[in-house]
């Protein structure tokens, strides 16, 4: 018997972009996610001491990736409606599951979309703005929306359909070799819009010296941001005043 | 271009950004790619709006928004940037290469600022996470979800005053900083947005690129370059 409907979940899905509004060094995602999940503590409690004790327990510290989030409030609208049709004495379960979920939505999440998605799609979307223009933003908005939509929404029902059991999907190194693979192919795509670039601005009025301004930066840019010794601030501004030193040389 | 009318929608605009960078949706309105080509549609220079959108969308992408750690707000410097060149091109204070890269210059200060204004937020938001803990005892859930949209609210109004504060600063001194630079420049500036752009894509790379996918950018790359040599050769 499910106390929860699916309109529940569709306010905890709506809910959910707004889980970093309150985001602070202490609790991180704590009073995004007590109210992302507010839905079901309207649903699920009509006595007063059971609402301020599932309050409390979800206003704690929490964190994860934005978009993965629905993985951990799926999972615990099941296992807070469980708790009541089984009648649970201790509801600390609860707590230490939110707690054991938060490393690896977190690590996974980051690598998946800010370290991979992000600057794949980036990338791919400055070359199409220079090769179609505004077009550009709009396929890239489609595309990037497409999978970050669809991981919210997957996250949701299937965690919601698999309670505790959503732990064993989110492996980090089960989606290591899935990272592993995005990365040849991103790697190859990136010199595939290099080459791009460059066929570009051939056939501009700075066609070589803009070829060999845009190839340098890049490499230097490169070496220097591996080595994370300096920020990405004053690599601009080194950047921008070298190339106007050369544009004046030549 | 009025001016008022003009602060006023480039505040909107900084708000929504400064949103949905950390605060809300997240889908990506706020990126340069998106913003700087609608900031260009809005004020009647599409074409400004691609040239910022190309420069400034990658740099930012290797400040990874993990845990606590925040780098510059390259979004809203993205947005007042923008903004800016659009503005003093109108004015006609110099030329466009010259504005554009002086604009990015001063992008980057504000982009700085930005990390403080973050930092203050988020002292807001502990604030407003103890009074959810207040809320939460007397079982009132209606102010629990109000102090969240709060703290989106925050965010959007502490966006707005930076790119709008940023933005008349920026039309009161550019100008004379403009000035200083001799039109003649305007080709050795020209060649600092290839570098700008060059940056971008080395920034990006060092994300995918180590020592055990080298082999997969550098063969597709040498494929790709003898093309374009064998393509230029023959025509």
């Amino acid at each position: 018997m499910a106390l929860i409907k699916k309109i529940d979940l569709l306010k905890i899905l709506l809910r959910s972009f707004y889980i970093q509004s309150t985001w602070n060094s202490e609790r991180l995602l704590g009073l995004g996610f007590c109210f992302c999940i507010i839905p079901i503590a309207r649903r699920l409690f009509n006595n007063k001491q059971d609402l301020v004790n599932f309050l409390q327990r979800h206003l704690d510290f929490f964190n994860s990736h934005p978009y993965l989030v629905t993985y951990a409030l799926g999972s615990i609208a099941n296992i807070e409606q469980q708790a009541i049709l089984k009648n649970w004495e201790d509801k600390r379960p609860i707590s230490v599951f939110k707690t054991r979920i938060t490393g690896p939505l977190g690590a996974i999440g980051d690598t998946l979309f800010w370290q991979l998605i992000r600057p794949a799609l980036g990338l791919l979307g400055v070359v199409l703005l220079l090769l179609i223009g505004l077009w550009g933003a709009v396929v890239y908005l489609i595309v990037y929306n497409l999978t970050h939509f669809s991981v919210r929404i997957k996250g949701l029902i299937d965690s919601y359909s698999k309670g505790f059991d959503i732990v064993r999907d989110l492996s980090l190194r089960g989606a290591q070799k899935y990272f592993r693979i995005l990365k040849y192919a991103f790697s190859s795509l990136l010199a595939i819009e290099i080459v791009i670039v460059i066929s570009k601005i051939i056939h501009t009025p700075f066609s070589w010296s803009g070829s060999f301004v845009f190839v340098i930066s890049m490499l230097i840019s490169f070496f220097i941001m591996r080595r994370q010794k300096i920020t990405i601030d004053l690599l601009i501004v080194i950047v921008v005043c070298s190339s106007i030193i050369i544009g004046l040389i030549i | 271009m009025e001016l008022f009318p003009e602060v006023l929608m480039i505040s909107l605009i900084g708000g929504l950004v400064a949103g949905d960078t950390a605060s809300g949706w997240q889908i990506m309105i706020s990126q340069p790619i998106v913003a700087c080509p609608i900031i260009g549609l809005i004020f009647g220079h599409p074409e400004i709006g691609l040239i910022m959108g190309i420069l400034l969308e990658l740099p930012w992408l290797i400040n990874i928004p993990t845990g606590g750690v925040h780098g510059s707000e390259g979004n809203l410097g993205a947005v007042v940037a923008t903004a800016l060149s659009i503005y003093l091109v109108e004015l006609n204070v110099n030329t466009e290469n010259i504005i554009i890269i002086i604009a990015i210059m001063y992008s980057l200060i504000v982009s700085r600022i930005g990390i403080y204004l973050v930092d203050y937020v988020r002292k807001v938001n502990l604030m407003l996470n103890y009074s959810a803990d207040r809320a939460a005892i007397q079982g009132n859930v209606k102010k629990i979800t109000w102090l969240n949209i709060m703290g989106f609210i925050y965010t959007f109004l502490m966006g707005s005053g930076l790119v709008g504060i940023s933005f008349l600063l920026g039309i009161v001194f550019l100008p004379l900083l403009a000035k200083f630079v001799h039109p003649d420049f305007d080709s050795a500036f020209g060649i600092a947005k290839y570098g700008l752009l060059g940056l971008g894509f080395g920034a990006v790379a060092t994300l995918f690129i180590n020592k055990e996918t080298k082999w997969y950018l550098l063969i597709p790359l040498f494929v790709g370059v003898l093309i374009l040599s064998l393509n230029s050769i023959f025509n």
